[in-house]
């Protein structure tokens, strides 16, 4: 039942509407007193409509006028829907829109939005807060305030302030926040761009990602190309293809790296696992180190355990308890995106190792070893052999200077 | 959405992520508001999307409902797939 109707293109003044409010297109409402148009029930606008004030209404419906490049329905004050807001095209509000449910299949435009769960078409554009529990727009959302909203699925671009969206997002194209965001899990299949400090729980990147500054986050895998223009804090990264951090990348439990991973300060984590290439300032892993491949440091590589495999180039000193040099290499699964296949020639060259236990495997070659025992593999090939304890030696292993049996090894350089 | 002109891929994939936005099926009016498109242009394409199997049509009364078959989700993540390399390549986003 329509208790108040608003015939094509008049303009009429409202106040309280018990019950439905049917307007007709090219209609114009302006309000009787405070600003602001209440109806209890349905509004419900067959085509462009301007509102010149405030509305509030049970819930609010918009056919198109099909008037393209304008908005169906236009709202110079705020608009609060306590149930759902259906637009088939396009709303246009200058204040606060406020419903339990938006829905809008071409494109929404306003200052700020809260509700439950936000679903457009084609462009969302937001020029201050947003708070949602769940976003979909299937083209493009550009938000550049705050964010509160837990789940947001974009299709196309999402250029987002910053805030906080706890959720997962999903970002088919490009996405970039300009400030400071937290969030639970990145899903970035284009581009990607975070502020600085931007903290997450999981970041997925098969595209490009750029962190402005620093980054911390959980769980990172880069399949793409990923940089971090300051230092870079998580428990665990994959990186199959490339990462460059320019300051210091912290992995609590594991940096396993396929591809290349350049750190310019100083690495440190729990474990490091290497199948491509990995540089760094310094290294300081608490367990264990695999290297295999391309491994280079300035300051050197510090662990508890490191195994350098067969066909491996180290640049830099290793230092650790159990160092062991020359062991098979992995299977053809551990070959992935961005590593180049070559021919397994089996040799390892290490420069400076410092360790309690080191075994050198056969055909490596080695610059200078300071070790309590030392153990080298046949046709290994040495330049200087410093040693505590014991020493074991093939025939036919060749040591460049006279080997040095000492009480006391020299302080190791990390 | 934007200046570049679209590929037909581009269409085709903007066409799907507006269709699954609306799990309860979407109408064509709706999808054409969504991907910018004027109808009778986004209705050839939407055919030719149910013709190779990317989206379902089901029909209530007078009106057409559109779906995205599981074949039409895997075009759109190998597409996003393929435009994460070409970003990485540096070739467009």
């Amino acid at each position: 039942m329509v208790d108040v109707n608003v015939p094509k293109g008049a303009s009429v003044t409202l106040g309280r509407v018990e019950g439905q409010l049917d307007v007709a297109n090219g209609a114009k409402i302006r309000a009787a007193d405070r600003n602001l148009v209440v109806v209890t029930g349905e509004a419900r606008f067959g085509g462009n409509a301007k509102v010149e004030c405030d509305l509030e209404c049970e819930s609010l419906r918009v056919e198109h006028s099909g008037k393209m490049g304008y908005a169906d329905l236009l709202v110079l004050g705020n608009l609060t829907v306590h149930g759902r807001l259906d637009v088939s095209n396009s709303i246009e509000v200058e204040g606060a829109m406020n419903a339990e449910e938006v829905d809008v299949g071409g494109r929404v435009r306003a200052r700020s939005v809260s509700c439950k769960r936000m679903r457009v078409g084609g462009i969302a554009e937001i020029s201050e807060s947003l708070k949602a529990e769940s976003v979909e727009v299937g083209g493009k959302i550009e938000a550049r305030g705050v964010l509160d909203v837990k789940d947001l699925q974009v299709g196309g671009k999402a250029e987002i302030g910053g805030g906080a969206i706890t959720g997962t997002i999903n970002v088919g194209g490009k996405f970039e926040s300009s400030s400071k965001l937290d969030f639970g899990e990145l899903q970035i299949y284009g581009v990607g761009s975070l502020a600085s400090g931007s903290k997450g729980r999981r970041i997925i990147a098969s595209g490009k990602l750029t962190a402005k500054g620093a980054l911390e986050c959980d769980q990172i895998e880069i399949a793409g190309i990923a940089s971090v223009s300051g230092d870079c804090k998580a428990i665990r990264v994959q990186v199959k293809g490339k990462l460059d951090v320019a300051g210091s990348l912290i992995t609590s439990e594991l940096l396993d790296v396929y591809g290349v991973t350049e750190v310019n300060n100083a690495f440190s984590g729990g474990n490091l696992r290497v199948s491509g290439k990995f540089s760094a300032e310094k290294a300081l892993v608490t367990n264990d180190a695999e290297l295999y491949g391309a491994v280079e440091t300035q300051k050197g590589l510090k662990a508890k355990s490191i195994l350098v495999r067969s066909g491996t180039r180290c640049t830099g000193p290793i230092i650790g308890d159990t160092v062991e040099v020359g062991g098979s290499g992995p299977g053809f699964s551990a070959f992935a995106w961005g590593q180049r296949l070559r021919l397994q020639v089996g040799t390892s060259q290490v420069e400076d190792v410092y360790a309690s236990r080191l075994l050198i495997g056969a055909g490596s070659r080695a610059r200078r070893i300071f070790a309590e025992t030392v153990d080298l593999g046949s046709g290994c090939d040495v330049d200087e052999v410093t040693y505590v304890s014991e020493l074991k030696m093939a025939d036919d292993v060749k040591v460049a200077s006279p080997v040095k049996k000492v009480d006391k090894l020299k302080e190791p350089p990390l | 959405m934007g200046n570049v002109k679209r590929s037909r891929a581009d269409l085709y994939a903007t066409v799907l992520e507006v269709i699954r936005r609306y799990p309860e099926g979407g109408r064509i009016t709706r999808i054409s508001y969504g991907v910018g498109v004027p109808v009778d242009r986004l209705k050839t394409m939407v055919e030719n999307l149910y013709s190779f199997g990317l989206v379902t049509r089901a029909t209530e009364g007078n009106e057409v409902y559109y779906g995205v078959t599981p074949r039409g989700l895997e075009f759109l993540d190998t597409y996003r797939k393929m435009k994460g390399f070409l970003a990485t390549f540096g070739e467009g986003s």
